[in-house]
């Protein structure tokens, strides 16, 4: 109970991802051909400083495309690449311990020993050179090249050298050089992806959340209820931590060793290398198809990432030793997700080098993979997997067993395959051997610009957020012009007082919704497709959100009966609104209003009428992040007269979308146009949630905190009655 | 009877980087803890006087000392008197190092009143493992050698695994 409870006051709230301060290729990946990361020297802080400034407006966000570019460019910065640009003492010292010492300096913590020891490097790769990665990312090689060359002349022509350019490729069906799918396993961010089973964070009720979004950028809640922790002011929001590596793959060492081991255990050679992945070649899981691989399951989203070891504790399908099992143990450990959610990260590798031919001899070409990994905190997650899950095996139960692939010194250890009698492949050889890297700060659009600028003041001379020159925010596109401000915050004294209403509330949605087998509120509905036109030229207050981009937008919405009362009995209606891809792929963006009237005071209050041709209002705050606002929806084209729209006769009814900042007018930004009602088995799919706010728009406030608790109960309540049948 | 040492002494003020640093170099290789008899964890710990890093929990970060501490604290199953002087035994003239960064100390010889008197008493004794350190490392060595025995039998028949195995382990 006690844990329950714990759980439930620390549930993170969202405070929202916004796509215009973050670099790209962080939430969602580019996913382009072929990549360039070259590792950069400056010159003197000054040009450093011009150089930065000149290419700001090439640097990609995290906001929606309209069309993929043709190229990409993202920047990261050592430490030293930091003290480089003069960023002040205070500031650098601010910096954790494991990002200031720098990859080298932890080998031997992360097990870079043997072959992988530093001295062994590729020039400029960890040896103290580089200042910063300018990783650029193309759709083919002329237009990487046509970019690079850009590129390059400005490094040269402001002092700056490239200590190790390096070249990566993709491998067709993105498999690696091993022969596996990669990538496949990410976690499901809160805000921007649907949770699924295995692959967010595990709620009181057993329901799988997004993982929060701190757990990735500082300044955001993350998995442990605090905002987690990044360097100091000016620096404190959108930044996040990567972890890159070089990575050679020994291909011809693995065929062999794996070929050689097959015959030794008289084991398909297939399955024992789907035993050391954890995955089959074609990314299907072991967990779910542990004979075979199944191309249907590899294939579909909503299914290879849907298992959590749960029901395998003694990994007689996917080995306890198991790459992805070690990297990502799930709920593999015990304690529900307690002693992994912690340890999660977003990998956006690359391959490089030319594939070795099915069944050739070692060429001696150099490949492998371009590891990358964003995470809020190096020490906590990317060391701690590498430590104690993949070098030693005492932490994920397998004793001295390394990971196969990435573990440290591999030489006559073994890895076992679990089974009666169980099988071991020993002794293991060394196919992935480390030829460098660095720890790496990524800024975010606003901090990039602030190190472009001259005058980044100290903590301790120049308190509070440092404000960008207006001239320069000008050249950061697309940006925010303010930092959240309190305002646009959930205060710890509304979230707790959120969350002790929303415990009194839970048990009443759930038992109503166990008895009902549906919804507490708003049970039935009928669900249409529809269009978003968001009008240019918004409100400033709207910037950075799906409502302040311009564009069409396909949504679905659904009508429903607040309490669900007799047809000709007045209610309170509910229109909600699902936008799937409003801050860019896969990042949905929902709103929940219902018929208001507006009170003498001014201010609305819940509305009981037989019509949905009327005004329907969030009426709890939303925060954008320049500040709070109420989303209105008007209706402005009636329905024939004897239109049934809960009988799915709505088509072509219109509503204009305002907004509404506290003390202000309403501002339409949009208009929602009804299309047809979707089928039953179209229209169960939607599942409207305050929570999905990857268009930038979030929720606010005392209420809404009880919202999602009462919401989560109520779900629960469903659940459990579905269950018991 | 196992129980928890926590000796708690006051570092001269300037001197704590020097400890920590002269602490460090003592335990990559072979924890001096691991040769004192009923040892089943030990450490040193140099406690900072600022508040501590922001890349705490923020609950843990107001406060401070007003000197840097040094903690040696231990989980033991002999009396702490006889145990502190297997450690100083142990620890030979790097006690002398150790400690004389703390305000107040006598030298080795009267050390062992002297650290009793530090001695912060635990309200609960939670003891992770029940094995000292030496039966840890037996244990640890049996895995091994349980391992290999596995690795090397592999496939073998029921009765020649069971002939292997009285072989291997009755020795």
């Amino acid at each position: 109970m006690i844990r329950a409870l714990r759980k439930l006051i620390q549930r993170p709230v969202s405070e929202g991802v916004f796509p215009g301060d973050i670099q790209g290729n962080i939430l969602q990946g580019y996913n382009l051909a072929v990549s360039a990361p070259l590792f950069v020297r400056f010159g003197s802080p000054s040009e450093a400083r011009t150089l930065l400034d000149e290419v700001l407006p090439l640097v990609t966000s995290a906001r929606r495309w309209n069309a993929k570019p043709t190229s990409t460019l993202n920047i990261a910065f050592t430490h030293i690449g930091l003290a480089a640009l003069a960023v002040p003492a205070d500031v650098l010292d601010s910096f954790p311990k494991a990002f200031r010492d720098g990859m080298r300096a932890r080998a031997s913590l992360l097990g870079d020993v043997g072959r992988s020891d530093p001295q062994h490097w590729d020039v400029g790769l960890g040896t103290g050179e580089a200042h910063a990665l300018f990783e650029i990312q193309a759709v083919d090689d002329a237009e990487l090249d046509r970019a690079v060359t850009n590129l390059r002349q400005r490094l040269t022509h402001l002092g700056a050298t490239i200590v190790s350019a390096q070249r990566g490729a993709r491998l067709p069906d993105r498999k690696e050089h091993f022969g596996f799918v990669d990538g496949v396993g990410q976690p499901a961010m809160q805000g921007t992806d649907d949770a699924r089973r295995g692959q967010g964070q595990l709620d009181v009720f057993h329901q799988w959340l997004g993982l929060p979004i701190g757990e990735i950028f500082h300044g955001h809640v993350d998995a442990d209820g605090h905002s987690s922790p990044g360097p100091s002011e000016p620096f404190t929001l959108n930044g996040t931590f990567l972890v890159w590596r070089k990575l050679y793959e020994d291909a011809a060492a693995f065929r062999s060793w794996t070929a050689g081991q097959a015959a030794q255990l008289d084991m398909d050679e297939e399955l024992l290398r789907a035993k050391l992945v954890g995955r089959w070649s074609d990314g299907s899981p072991l967990a779910l198809t542990p004979d075979r691989p199944d191309p249907a399951t590899a294939n579909d989203r909503d299914r290879v990432n849907a298992f959590d070891y749960s029901d395998d504790p003694d990994g007689l399908r996917c080995p306890l030793g198991a790459h992805i099992r070690r990297a990502n143990p799930r709920l593999g450990l015990g304690f529900d997700d307690e002693l992994s959610v912690r340890q999660r990260i977003i990998r956006r590798g690359m391959t490089y080098g030319e594939a070795l031919a099915a069944g050739a001899a070692d060429d001696g070409a150099d490949r492998g993979i371009f590891f990358a990994a964003y995470m809020a905190d190096i020490e906590r997650q990317y060391e701690f997997i590498q430590a104690h899950w993949c070098n030693d095996g005492d932490g994920v139960n397998v004793g001295h067993d390394p990971d196969p692939f990435v573990g440290s010194a591999l030489e006559g250890r073994k890895f076992t395959i679990p089974g009666s009698p169980p099988k071991f492949a020993s002794p293991l050889a060394q196919t992935v051997v480390t030829k460098g890297g660095e720890y790496l700060w990524v800024p975010s659009m606003q901090s990039l610009a602030l190190l472009a600028s001259a005058t980044i003041s100290p903590l301790s001379t120049r308190p509070g957020h440092t404000k960008i020159p207006r001239k320069r925010m000008k050249s950061v596109r697309p940006t925010i012009r303010r930092t959240l401000s309190s305002s646009t915050r959930t205060s710890p004294t509304e979230r707790v007082a959120g969350t002790l209403l929303g415990v009194v509330l839970a048990p009443v949605a759930f038992t109503i919704s166990a008895i009902r087998s549906a919804a507490a509120v708003h049970p039935y509905g009928t669900v249409y497709d529809a269009e978003l036109e968001v009008h240019p030229d918004g409100p400033a207050l709207l910037d950075n959100t799906v409502l302040g981009s311009p564009g069409s937008y396909p949504a679905t919405i659904r009508l429903s009966r607040g309490f669900a009362l007799p047809r000709r009995t007045d209610d309170v209606h509910g229109l909600a609104v699902s936008i799937p891809d409003a801050g860019g792929p896969g990042r949905r963006q929902d709103f929940l209003m219902a018929t208001v009237k507006t009170k003498a005071s001014g201010k609305e209050a819940s509305l009981r009428t037989d019509r949905y041709e009327t005004l329907f209002s969030s009426l709890l705050r939303l925060a954008t992040p320049q500040g709070a606002v109420v989303i209105r929806a008007v209706s402005v084209q009636p329905m024939p007269p004897d239109a049934d729209v809960e009988r799915g006769q709505a088509a072509g009814l219109a509503y204009d979308i305002t907004a509404t900042s506290p003390g202000g007018g309403p501002s339409t930004v949009a208009r929602l146009t009804l299309g047809n009602a979707l089928s039953d088995e179209a229209g169960a799919a939607p599942s409207f949630n305050v929570e999905h706010d990857g268009g930038g728009i979030t929720t606010l406030g005392t209420l809404n905190v009880a919202r999602k608790i009462v919401y989560r109960a109520s779900h629960r309540g469903r659940a459990a009655r579905h269950r018991k049948g | 009877m196992i129980s928890h040492l926590s000796i708690l002494s006051a570092v001269v003020d300037g001197h704590d980087d020097e400890l920590r640093s002269f602490i460090a170099s003592r335990s990559v290789e072979h924890s001096p803890f691991a040769s004192v008899p009923g040892t089943h964890n030990g450490r040193f710990t140099v406690v900072r006087t600022d508040p501590l890093s922001r890349t705490d929990p923020p609950s843990l970060r107001s406060g401070g000392l007003p000197h840097p501490m040094l903690m040696c604290s231990a989980v033991i199953d002999t009396p702490p008197a006889e145990w502190l002087g297997d450690l100083l035994r142990v620890l030979g003239p790097d006690a002398d190092r150790i400690w004389s960064h703390c305000a107040g100390w006598p030298g080795p010889e009267s050390a062992v009143p002297w650290l009793l008197q530090q001695r912060v008493k635990p309200w609960l004794t939670f003891a992770t493992w029940k094995a000292d350190v030496t039966r840890m490392k037996g244990a640890l060595e049996l895995r091994e050698q349980i391992e290999r025995f596995a690795v090397s039998t592999q496939g073998l028949a029921a009765a020649d695994l069971l002939t292997r195995f009285r072989s291997t382990f009755r020795k």
